[in-house]
């Protein structure tokens, strides 16, 4: 899976490609955040509750939310604070599955960034479905060290 | 959000510690390359006790309980898996240590949307982290869609 990144540190608009996505990321993801759900990786399952198949679990688009952040807004290179979000307020249209890729668009306003989220061209999935879209607030997080 | 004012009791508590190995590796996969949530040392030397937990990562913090699960009877989830989480909001306070052990309270919120043909109810938990020193360091609200058999 990889990940194209479109950055410029003055531009209040910037695009993030992420994929094509596989059923080992979602093993993998399922493991890291303890989140067994076999709606993730059972495909039997998945099409008895009335999906089309096995579906990515919505924390790899919170996930990816945060390292697009981070890659635009800055802070990895240096990493001396932790990172500037205080809020992310996710709401997931549709699901996604392996094989597809998801294309994320932000525009920001100060420090509030809204995120679109829609299946880009070579993914499986019909191009441009709107999978989610997501609010980003900036700002600085207590540290008492 | 819910501030103290407004809460619903708690119908679930636990404690929770993230692993580094587990926050330095989710950071990798997911491309985070801030060194103060993959390194060790530089979270260290800039004043931490270990490396920081992805933010996004405290998803984990829900699995709160025996054998790692939120008490479903207690949070009013139907048992098996035969939900789907449909919405994330989450407001990040302070940074959270790998490593250290953090106390998750759960809460039930009044629904959020109605009922649909194909969802029987929409849930909405919400899990508060207090870290080692007190502090709430998060609060992360989830909506869940619960299918209709």
């Amino acid at each position: 899976m990889t990940t194209d990144r479109t950055e410029d540190p003055m531009s209040t608009t910037f695009t993030c490609v992420h994929g094509p996505t596989s059923t080992q990321l979602f093993v993998r993801l399922a493991t890291l955040l303890n989140d067994f759900n076999p709606a993730h990786y059972d495909l039997e399952f998945a099409q008895s509750v009335g999906l089309p198949g096995v579906i990515a679990p919505g924390t790899l688009l919170q996930g990816w939310l945060l390292a697009d952040v981070e890659a635009q807004i800055g802070g990895a290179a240096v990493g001396a604070s932790p990172h500037r979000v205080r809020e992310i307020d996710l709401r997931l249209r549709a699901s996604f599955g392996p094989g597809d890729l998801v294309e994320i668009t932000y525009e920001r306003d100060g420090d509030r960034l809204t995120a679109t989220a829609l299946l880009a061209e070579g993914s499986r999935g019909t191009a441009g479905t709107p999978v989610a879209t997501a609010t980003i607030v900036l700002g600085d997080l207590l540290v008492e060290r | 959000m819910t501030t103290d004012d407004d809460r619903s009791p708690v119908l679930a508590a636990g404690l929770n510690v993230i692993d580094p190995w587990l926050a330095v590796e989710y950071a990798r996969v997911l491309g985070i390359e801030n060194p103060l949530y993959t390194d060790e040392h530089a979270a260290r030397a800039a004043g931490f006790r270990d490396v920081l937990v992805p933010e996004t990562q405290l998803f984990l913090a829900s699995r709160v309980g025996e054998a790692g699960e939120a008490p479903r009877d207690a949070v009013g989830l139907p048992e098996g898996y035969n939900a789907v989480v449909t919405g994330i909001r989450t407001e990040y306070l302070r940074p959270v240590e790998a490593g250290q052990t953090f106390t998750v309270r759960v809460r039930r919120l009044p629904s959020p949307v109605a009922p649909t043909k194909r969802v029987r109810e929409f849930h909405l938990l919400q899990y508060e982290l207090t870290d080692v020193d007190g502090h709430v360091a998060t609060r992360l609200e989830l909506t869940i869609a619960e299918f209709a058999a």
